[in-house]
């Protein structure tokens, strides 16, 4: 199967919470209710039941209120970092592009969480599991689009295979332009191509986003080096010590059987001793 | 006669903070390569589960952390000693080092008269304090930070693999090696022969025997 991708459009984004309200829905998330937050926000962040919300960014400068949001979700990054740092295989990338978690491998210990570029997993402390955006995995397989797709009035959000996304994308950027001369592409040359493409109006880091998102180097020493060399160490050293374990036995034996009996070691003397 | 005189080495306090080491780095050793890796997954029914496996890893930890802080608070001097005789490097001990590849496999060499540890204790004991401390302090950040500095989890793995690794190097000179299993005895009962410390702490009986003498003449 191709890889498939959204493309998530901010210049035709109206901040109505539309996938929000249905990602809840269709994937029998439970409302919560929140402190307010000080700005046309719904919630102060994501939550294990709240994989995707609009967020906003205000700023205040000279000539009044610079207005910034993007529905935020996870980005199903081709370069995971969540999958490369989960120990227990509890995330697989399916062939449709899914960063896809198996409810019974996920222990809940949180490294996808310190290992996420994009800040997105969530641990439900209570369960013990990591909770986040499955792309509507059951969905998708189905040959439906991702709730928050299907729910989109201004086709902001839109789903399809990642190369028609791309092409849809540039020709929103061109649509967009006029408008917003900043616009730009985001995801589809960051981490090998993220499964979500945004159309900015403005530079990345007005939308929480980093500019150029990489996996932490940490990652890499961790997963391709010390992994991989541990275990051959290990495996040598149980390796080394069982062989010598088999050798030195038998130079022990050679040594007892022999005429050096008298001068063999310790015991020897210790026995003869007594 | 003479060669069944026992002398005391290590204290009851050093030789029950060992085992408690000893017990919980093993236990921790298992229960982390479960998570680690995947070749001991057959024992996760031992814990439950993998998080059954985790909750046992943070027990262990305190364990071992009570191992270490034990002796330090217990015997600050024997400690002191230990830690500054195994980074002191003599002759004797690269005399000892180099017949090491031999006993590894059990052949018998002479080596030259050792102190109160002898060459491959010291090395030892360098790997595994340095692994401890490494592996504690790391440990610790991943354990009660929220957003532990992500270089933890590499140097929680490097010390992991050094530290296991020379464990296995000790455990099977201690228990298996023919030619090095006399060793154990000072630190199950505390007590080894005068015999055996002659033929391999030289130096020490040396040490222990003009004080000795020295006593007796005063």
């Amino acid at each position: 199967m191709t890889r498939m991708a959204r493309l998530i459009d901010i210049t035709r984004c109206t901040a109505c919470r539309g996938c929000q309200v249905s990602c809840k829905r269709w994937n029998q998330l439970e409302g919560e209710i929140g402190p307010f937050t000080g700005s046309c926000q719904s919630h102060d962040d994501m939550s294990p039941g709240r994989w995707t919300m609009i967020k906003f960014y205000e700023e205040k400068k000279s000539n009044g209120l610079e207005w910034h949001f993007r529905k935020n979700c996870c980005m199903h990054c081709a370069e995971a970092g969540c999958l490369k740092a989960c120990p227990n295989n509890a995330l697989v990338r399916e062939e449709n592009g899914t960063i896809r978690r198996i409810e019974e491998n996920c222990i809940g210990c949180g490294h996808c969480v310190q290992f996420c570029p994009f800040n997105i997993p969530r641990i439900d402390e209570a369960a013990k599991k990591m909770r986040k955006c499955t792309f509507c995995y059951d969905r998708i397989s189905n040959d439906r689009e991702p709730s928050c797709a299907k729910s989109c009035v201004p086709q902001a959000i839109v789903y399809g295979t990642w190369d028609d996304m791309v092409r849809l994308a540039e020709e929103r950027l061109d649509q967009a332009k006029p408008r917003y001369p900043r616009a730009r592409i985001y995801g589809r040359d960051e981490l090998g191509g993220l499964g979500v493409i945004y159309v900015l109006p403005d530079a990345a880091a007005n939308y929480g986003l980093p500019e150029d998102p990489r996996l932490p180097f940490t990652l890499g020493l961790w997963k391709d080096v010390i992994h991989p060399v541990g275990n051959v160490v290990l495996g040598a050293s149980l390796a080394a010590t069982g062989l010598a374990f088999i050798i030195s036995r038998r130079n022990v034996m050679k040594l007892k059987e022999s005429a050096k009996l008298a001068e063999g070691g310790y015991h020897d003397e210790q026995q003869k001793n007594d | 006669m003479n060669s069944k005189r026992m002398i005391n080495r290590f204290s009851a306090v050093v030789r029950v903070s060992h085992w408690m080491y000893a017990i919980s780095f093993i236990t921790l050793a298992i229960t982390g390569y479960i998570v680690y890796g995947n070749a001991l997954n057959w024992m996760i029914p031992l814990f439950g589960s993998i998080e059954g496996a985790m909750v046992v890893h943070r027990w262990a930890a305190v364990f071992l952390m009570i191992g270490v802080v034990l002796p330090l608070l217990m015997r600050p001097r024997e400690v002191q000693a230990w830690l500054a005789e195994i980074f002191t490097f003599t002759k004797a001990d690269f005399g000892f080092l180099k017949t090491f590849p031999l006993k590894f496999i059990g052949v018998k060499r002479e080596i030259p008269p050792q102190g109160f540890y002898n060459g491959g204790e010291k090395v030892n004991s360098i790997i595994q304090v340095i692994c401890g401390v490494g592996l504690i302090v790391s440990g610790l950040f991943l354990w009660l930070t929220a957003a532990p500095p992500l270089i933890m989890y590499p140097l929680h793995a490097l010390f992991f693999v050094l530290g296991v690794a020379g464990a296995i190097g000790h455990i099977y000179l201690a228990v298996f090696n023919p030619v090095s299993n006399e060793a154990i005895r000072g630190m199950i009962s505390g007590d080894i022969s005068e015999e055996y410390m002659k033929h391999n702490h030289g130096a020490w009986y040396e040490e222990v025997y003009k004080a000795k003498k020295q006593k007796g003449s005063a």
